[in-house]
């Protein structure tokens, strides 16, 4: 936007800002952010829509906005850290730009540019750290001796980098309690306790080691022996590994569960669930199923989901997977697995996207019923 | 205009945009290798317009935009007053972000046609 355009557009937010002191409306208010986001002004934008929620707290379209705001935030700090490891390349722009895709979850983008600031820089205590991290949380979700492994030895490296790292030590004491080495974690603890009497985390860390009992620790000196110690130990005590039973729970629990046993009831579910006033269920035979359906909306999903197969073959889009249709007083959504449809009229207080889940969800319990 | 949908194919993960008439006559276009602009436009056009109808006939009020999602693409159109902004992304794009990356220059492409529209 050219100077003169911009100026313009500040003065007519300007007057509309003020006109909507005198006479506040929620919908306008989103609308006067959107419009500052619009002109790259994130933090007039802020500023209005605090103004606003105070106002209208209980604003759902508010509350989308200042999501948006602080994304658009996120994205430029991801922007301007992009520039500087291109412009400066060094360790602290990687941790800037990791650190800028974490802040928006893009775990898989967080997690490529510290393994490349290792590779490119060597050995940094913050990025074996924060690689550590990551792999001890990987490791509290996969319950797998390899991930425990990988972030003991990038946890070991950052201290032998920076002995006197606080968080490094706190995490691994923490991964050493949760397989079980209580000396072991005991041992961080006190080292870390030394060099920051202070740290609260540390300090709770400390009571509940204090209170497990002395039969119950592991011992063994390495922590590739303490992880299989604390295996066999459990294995003796229980015959099975509680990640193992937790996996066996969950795979009996989906076997337990009906796949798809009454279309129709699926149907009112879906409406219920997604908060959607009409629902369309069409298996790839083509036989239907619905909660207040009705011709035209029945018409409508079909003729939509035709559309989307020329509209994905013809831009070589490969194959069409949902469609979403947002007006101002409500959205329409298809999903859309192997010939099988799913198809959603949503009043505007309904947010699209977490009734697409739910459709997806039943989609693929019909696909696969 | 034709620098607006530069700029906009210059975001992170768009492959192409484009601004056409709603009959599908294209006003500005940058897209990728292979996508030829007066196709995409038809197509769009085709499929916008019946999206639309839809709309109208399942009353939800004036549209805000269409979202394609494909396995290897998405389409996002945003009518801009009397012209439409078709954009192609990759799919694993936050959509979140997409729709933020787009915003600033369709609000751009909205003061151009603006300013370019008759008085």
């Amino acid at each position: 936007m050219g100077f003169l355009a911009h100026s313009r557009e500040r003065i007519r937010l300007s007057r509309m800002r003020r006109r909507l002191a005198s006479e506040p409306r929620p919908h306008a208010i989103a609308e006067l952010a959107r419009a500052y986001l619009g002109l790259g002004e994130a933090e007039v934008a802020a500023e209005v829509l605090q103004s606003g929620l105070s106002l209208f707290p209980a604003s759902a379209e508010l509350a989308r906005v200042r999501l948006l705001v602080a994304s658009e935030e996120k994205v430029r700090r991801l922007r301007a850290a992009k520039e500087l490891v291109q412009r400066r390349p060094c360790p602290q722009a990687a941790l800037e730009l990791a650190d800028a895709y974490r802040s928006l979850d893009r775990w898989d983008q967080h997690a490529q540019v510290l393994r490349e600031a290792l590779e490119r820089y060597g050995e940094n205590g913050t990025v074996l750290a924060q690689l550590g991290e990551l792999r001890l949380h990987r490791f509290l979700e996969s319950a797998a001796a390899a991930d425990a492994l990988a972030a003991e030895d990038l946890l070991r490296r950052a201290l032998d980098v920076e002995p006197e790292a606080l968080k490094p030590r706190l995490l691994l004491a923490e991964l050493s309690y949760r397989v079980g080495g209580v000396p072991h974690a005991r041992a961080q603890i006190a080292r870390l306790l030394a060099i920051a009497p202070e740290h609260e985390r540390a300090a709770r860390l400390r009571d509940a080691l204090e209170r497990e009992q002395p039969g119950d620790a592991a011992h063994a000196e390495d922590f590739r022996s303490l992880l299989a110690e604390v295996e066999e130990r459990m294995r003796l005590l229980h015959g099975r590994l509680p990640w193992e039973e937790e996996t066996a729970a969950e795979d009996a629990a989906a076997r337990e569960r009906a796949p798809f046993a009454e279309p129709g009831a699926e149907a009112e579910a879906l409406a219920r669930i997604s908060g959607a006033e009409r629902v369309l269920l069409i298996d790839e035979r083509g036989a239907a199923w619905g909660a207040a359906r009705d011709g035209a909306f029945d018409a409508a999903v079909r003729d939509l989901a035709a559309l989307c197969q020329r509209a994905a073959r013809g831009m070589e889009l490969g194959v069409p997977a949902s469609l979403v249709v947002e007006g101002e007083s409500g959205a329409f959504v298809l999903e859309m697995k192997r010939g099988a449809l799913a198809g959603l009229a949503l009043p505007a207080r309904v947010d699209a996207g977490a009734a697409a889940v739910a459709a997806r969800d039943a989609l693929e319990r019909l696909v696969r019923g | 205009m034709r620098e607006a949908v530069r700029q906009l194919k210059q975001r992170v993960g768009v492959r192409g945009a484009l601004v056409m008439t709603s009959d599908g006559m294209v006003v500005a276009a940058d897209l990728c290798d292979g996508l030829a602009p007066d196709s995409v436009a038809a197509l769009a056009s085709a499929a916008v317009g019946q999206a639309l109808r839809a709309a109208r006939d399942l009353r939800l009020g004036r549209p805000r935009r269409v979202l394609l999602t494909a396995s290897f693409g998405r389409l996002v159109f945003v009518p801009v007053d009397e012209l439409m902004l078709v954009i192609v992304t990759e799919p694993s794009l936050d959509l979140e972000l997409t729709l933020l990356e787009i915003a600033g220059p369709a609000q751009r492409i909205r003061e151009l046609s603006r300013l370019n529209a008759p008085l």
